[in-house]
């Protein structure tokens, strides 16, 4: 009896297996054609890469982000491997929100892939001033890249890094029906405004906000970006905060920082979070909106075709109203996750400038068709001419991009070692274990550590 | 195999109670691998809809599709065969042979070998797996198959010798002496006698550390690095992340690292639990 | 006819006689051959583990000292700073509150309804045994991340069979426990799923011991008249008893190493650091934080506190074992 049973789970996996399979994607190479192929690709012309196929010969180690749009992976190994038949190209997945899992052990054993997918945070930047990374200036994805992603991706001694897959902010996501049966008729554009909507949402009995306490990472985008924004950076206090505390002390227990999460413990204390937030990871947290459970959420846009699915609620978007009546709301710039090219271990270095160009300029519509990111060009009619947006993400995007004050995102600003504890700090404060006012018990011991790895 | 029970235990007559009991916690364990199972068979927006329903017209093998295809489940299950394969035999005849000269030959240093990696047992990965890539890099065997399949066989004898020395102490003294009386040397009697008596712990071994390889993250995903020669977990682990919504390709991709382990275990099954029964309880 | 016993200690040379035709021969040999072949046996499996366990460990001790940093340079020799900034770290005792939490549920809970198990399946007929055992292993071939996101979906406050379960039988909606996200329950959720885990190995294992007792202590018993309760204690518990230690032991060592199942399950550390152990601090701070030696220092703690953890349990235990024989 078991035996059989044995033999039926060896079938399913081989019928598993093999209905699911594609022929085979990677190209045959010569791995010992490495040498000859630096010689090739120096001497192989640089003529268009749509046009005919390239005779270029070599190995390409690459790694890529699978989570957000795990086809854009395959898509591109399959054009590339059509274009240039005779490289092999090796894939390594990563996860885009821990790139760290998959980088590290290479940083350890001293390597990079060729072309890597990273993240816009202080490790990457610190890793390019080492070497890891190399300078992408020049390319024509960098050239093609707006000026404020330049900057972000930009380490402190200079090195530009990477090119961003889409640039990104922060909105709230609304139920348009949900908001005209609780007598909401306009979409608020000030805090007042916000709240009085969250107590008709209550009133009407719907769940006002969906809030995703049990995950820290997706806490440390939201509120506190707009509580940094507005009493950190649009009041004039420290507009430079980011650089004064990564060059050297910075205290975070001013009443100024002390009151940077004020505002979502008023959401907190009176009840708008959703039933369950404290263990709703982001999945429950998108979920509930899309389905209709709950009315709004604070999201980066990057999430909006999670959100807005396929026989899901009616959706709005708009920028976030966590701006004083009468002052004026302020703009979360966050820049999407880029490529970079690595410390290159197999010395194809035109080869993998090439496939670099390929994922992020030439073919980056790829991936920005399934995810539906906003394009990050300063021309996007010119440079990604079929980029699918939707319609209500461009409208929210252009208004957010038009706000006259910028502030950055969390992860994008704080160094490693404080973020992390920033990311503690926020869900403790939703959960309500921590009151805003304890921020500098919180980041101050992390700032004074990160400053003890500067010597 | 001794049978020890008979009708004359006094609690016999719970055997209904007992019954029940057994029958409800083998729905409990087996109740999420079945719910897993489910909802790998539907696609994305009907697991979000409702995850404990299943509708028949939700079926689609679409989930199976994308994770074979994204994470070229192919070359992964054979990267991963190759290095557990490795492992196990290196596993097997190291340990066996450990085992044999600590249970036979009186040494003082054995006896430490033995004590030591019973010790050894108690080490958990983490304090050592922070040091793997620059060790197994100087040695040059960082992204090798045979790099990881040391490291794993590495882990996996103090487990295989304390089974093997607990198995080999219920043999009888006799054995050995006959045939040193013969002339055997210390070899002949291992290969002699006792390698065909091992078949059953031998067995026991395979699937306790086969399961394990096949299944561990960690070390796998810090030893080897080179795309093409990743093994599965850590493949499947990019889907895993703590901001996942693709829970259809999680689920496929968890039932299809899944089956071969289950094959496995189903085809050996009874002579692991003999195994078991056997070698696991004695000191 | 002399014939020594090959396991002799103080015997160097052994000889023994041999009929060969018609002649008697002496075969003497020295025993140390005997000790140099078994070194020499030994020595593959000696090298493997020297080479790839104890070496890392050491090297781990030895760069807990400095401020070790993969992507520079030479790395400095700096005390007890790594293991001060873990003290220091306002996470450190929650953590190890947690981590003592867990082995004391997991252990405790895991060894008991691996023995309430065992016992059953030994009541029950052979076949309806057999089919139970094989069917609770089946989490074991599951790979531990696997098994902490089945765990998730299961502890979901909205989507999960339990709060769904406990909806159906009556429970009021505002009462619903939030598993993974009130403090207070997190660790006993870790411990289910772990729990859930091992069930199925841990319960064959006690099973097997049970099969093994003579039949006539059962008898005795029987005869005098004890009740179940006391037959369980008085008979079938000391003959446990080897296996209750070593069992102790592994479910110790193994609740220090888990990491993978409350990673996947509290979507890295839980509420506010309530889900996270050791093994997980450790493992964010090397990745998440890139503080490489604070992330070693509390990884060789670890290590330390499972060695020497288990050698208490293993003084405990043996010494009840002795005095229950």
């Amino acid at each position: 009896m078991k035996k059989v049973l044995a033999l039926g789970l060896v079938f399913c996996l081989l019928f598993l297996t093999f209905a699911g399979c594609k022929p085979a994607e990677t190209a045959t190479a010569d791995a010992t054609a490495a040498d000859a192929a630096a010689a090739d690709a120096a001497a192989a012309d640089t003529a268009a890469p749509e046009a005919a196929q390239s005779a270029d010969t070599g190995v390409l180690n690459v790694a890529i982000a699978a989570d957000i749009a795990p086809d854009s992976v395959t898509e591109w190994t399959k054009m590339f491997n059509t274009d240039y038949p005779d490289v092999t190209l090796n894939v390594m997945l990563e996860d885009a929100s821990n790139y760290e899992v998959t980088l590290e052990p290479l940083v350890a054993a001293g390597e990079m892939p060729d072309v890597v997918g990273i993240g816009c945070t202080d490790w990457f930047a610190t890793l390019a001033d080492k070497g890891y990374i190399l300078d992408v200036s020049g390319t024509p994805g960098w050239d093609a890249q707006l000026d404020v992603l330049k900057d972000m991706y930009t380490s402190r001694s200079g090195v530009h890094f990477a090119v961003a897959n889409g640039v990104e902010t922060e909105l709230l996501y609304y139920n348009i029906d949900q908001f005209t049966q609780a007598g909401v008729t306009s979409v608020p554009t000030n805090w007042q405004e916000f709240l009085d909507c969250c107590q008709k949402l209550k009133d009407a009995g719907f769940q006002p906000l969906a809030v995703a306490g049990a995950s820290p990472n997706n806490l440390g985008h939201s509120f506190i970006s707009f509580g940094i924004a507005h009493e950190i950076v649009a009041s004039g206090f420290d507009p430079d905060w980011n650089v004064k505390a990564r060059d050297g002390e910075y205290d975070f227990s001013t009443p100024e920082w002390q009151a940077v999460l004020n505002k979502a413990v008023v959401l907190r204390d009176a009840g708008y979070f959703q039933r369950g937030y404290e263990s709703a990871d982001l999945y429950e947290c998108m979920r509930e909106v899309s389905v209709g459970e709950a009315a709004m959420t604070i999201q980066g846009s990057y999430q909006t075709g999670n959100i807005i699915v396929e026989g899901g609620a009616n959706i709005g978007i708009t920028t976030v109203p966590w701006n004083d009546p009468g002052k004026e709301q302020v703009g979360i710039v966050i820049a999407g996750d880029g490529y970079a090219m690595g410390k290159n271990t197999t010395g194809n270095v035109d080869l993998a400038t090439k496939y670099f160009n390929y994922v992020s300029f030439e073919h980056a519509d790829v991936y920005q068709n399934m995810s539906g990111t906003i394009p990050p060009w300063k021309d996007a009619a010119k440079d990604m001419p079929n980029a699918k947006v939707n319609d209500k993400l461009k409208a929210a995007w252009d208004a957010s991009n038009a706000l006259v004050t910028k502030s950055l995102e969390p992860q994008q600003a704080f160094t490693a070692i404080v973020y992390e504890q920033v990311k503690q700090f926020v869900q403790a404060v939703i959960l309500g274990s921590a009151e805003p006012s304890q921020i500098g018990d919180y980041l101050n011991p992390a700032q004074q550590e990160y400053l003890a790895t500067l010597n | 195999m001794k049978r020890a029970r008979t009708k004359s235990l006094s609690w016999q007559n719970k055997h209904i109670g007992s019954r029940i009991l057994l029958l409800l916690f083998t729905i409990f364990v087996l109740f999420p691998i079945l719910l897993a199972v489910l909802n790998s068979f539907k696609p994305i927006a009907a697991i979000q809809r409702n995850f404990l329903t299943f509708d028949l017209k939700d079926f689609s093998l679409s989930a199976y599709d994308k994770v074979i295809t994204i994470l070229r489940f192919g070359e992964g299950l054979w990267n991963t065969t190759v290095v557990t394969l490795l492992s196990i035999v290196m596993t097997v005849l190291l340990g066996s042979l450990m085992a044999f000269a600590i249970s036979l030959v009186n040494s003082k240093f054995l006896r430490t070998v033995y004590m030591t990696s019973i010790l050894l047992i108690c080490i958990p990965i983490h304090a050592i797996i922070l040091q793997l890539v620059p060790l197994l890099k100087s040695m040059g065997i960082l992204n090798t198959y045979f790099g990881t399949a040391f490291v794993f066989t590495a882990l996996s004898l103090p487990v295989a010798v304390f089974l093997y020395t607990g198995f080999m102490r219920t043999l009888p003294r006799e054995l050995s002496e006959a045939a040193v009386v013969d002339g055997c040397s210390l070899w002949r009697i291992y290969t002699a006698i006792y390698m065909p008596l091992m078949k059953t712990i031998t067995v026991t071994v395979i699937i306790l550390r086969a399961t394990y390889i096949w299944n561990d993250l960690l070390v796998s995903l810090v030893t080897i690095s080179d795309a093409t020669k990743t093994m599965l977990v850590p493949r499947m682990y990019a889907f895993n992340s703590s901001t996942s919504t693709r829970w259809d390709l999680v689920l496929a991709s968890s039932v299809l690292v899944s089956l071969p382990v289950a094959a496995l275990y189903l085809f050996l099954q009874k002579f692991y639990m003999r195994g078991l029964v056997s070698g696991a309880v004695k000191e | 006819m002399r014939k020594d016993s090959v396991r002799v200690p103080s015997a160097r040379r052994v000889c023994l006689e041999r009929q060969d035709m018609k002649k008697t021969r002496h075969v003497c040999y020295y025993k140390s051959i005997w000790k140099w072949n078994g070194a020499l046996m030994a020595l593959p499996g000696i090298v493997l583990i020297v080479v790839f366990i104890i070496v890392p460990f050491l090297m781990n001790v030895g760069y807990a000292f400095t401020d070790y940093n993969t992507a520079s340079d030479v790395p400095r020799f700096i005390g007890l700073t790594n293991f001060r900034n873990m003290a220091k770290d306002r996470d450190f005792w929650l953590v190890c509150t947690n981590t003592l939490k867990l082995i004391l549920t997991y252990v405790i809970g895991g060894n008991v309804i691996a023995i309430l198990l065992g016992v059953m399946i030994t009541n029950v007929g052979r076949k309806f045994g057999n089919f139970v055992k094989t069917s609770i292993y089946f989490p074991q071939l599951l790979s531990m991340v696997v098994v902490g996101f089945l765990w998730r979906i299961m502890f979901s406050y909205n989507n999960g069979p339990i709060n769904h379960f406990l909806e159906w039988i009556g429970v009021p909606p505002d009462l619903l426990p939030q598993w993974l996200g009130v403090p207070a329950l997190i660790i006993p959720s870790i411990s289910t799923a772990l729990i859930w885990l091992i069930s199925g190995y841990y319960s064959i294992i006690y099973h097997a011991g049970m099969m093994n007792i003579p039949m006539s202590y059962y008898e005795v018993s029987a005869i005098e008249g004890a009740s179940k309760w006391q037959e369980f204690v008085h008979v079938t518990l000391p003959f446990l008893a080897p296996s209750i230690t070593i069992n102790t032991v592994l479910l110790t060592v193994e609740s220090l190493s888990a990491f993978a199942v409350p990673a996947s399950m509290t979507g890295g550390g839980g509420p506010g650091r309530y889900g996270t152990t050791l093994a997980l601090w450790s493992y964010t701070t090397y990745f998440n934080n890139h503080q490489y030696g604070k992330a070693i220092a509390i990884s060789v703690v670890l290590g330390l506190f499972a060695v020497v953890l288990a050698f208490i349990e293993l003084k405990i235990l043996l010494k009840k074992e002795v005095g229950n024989s």
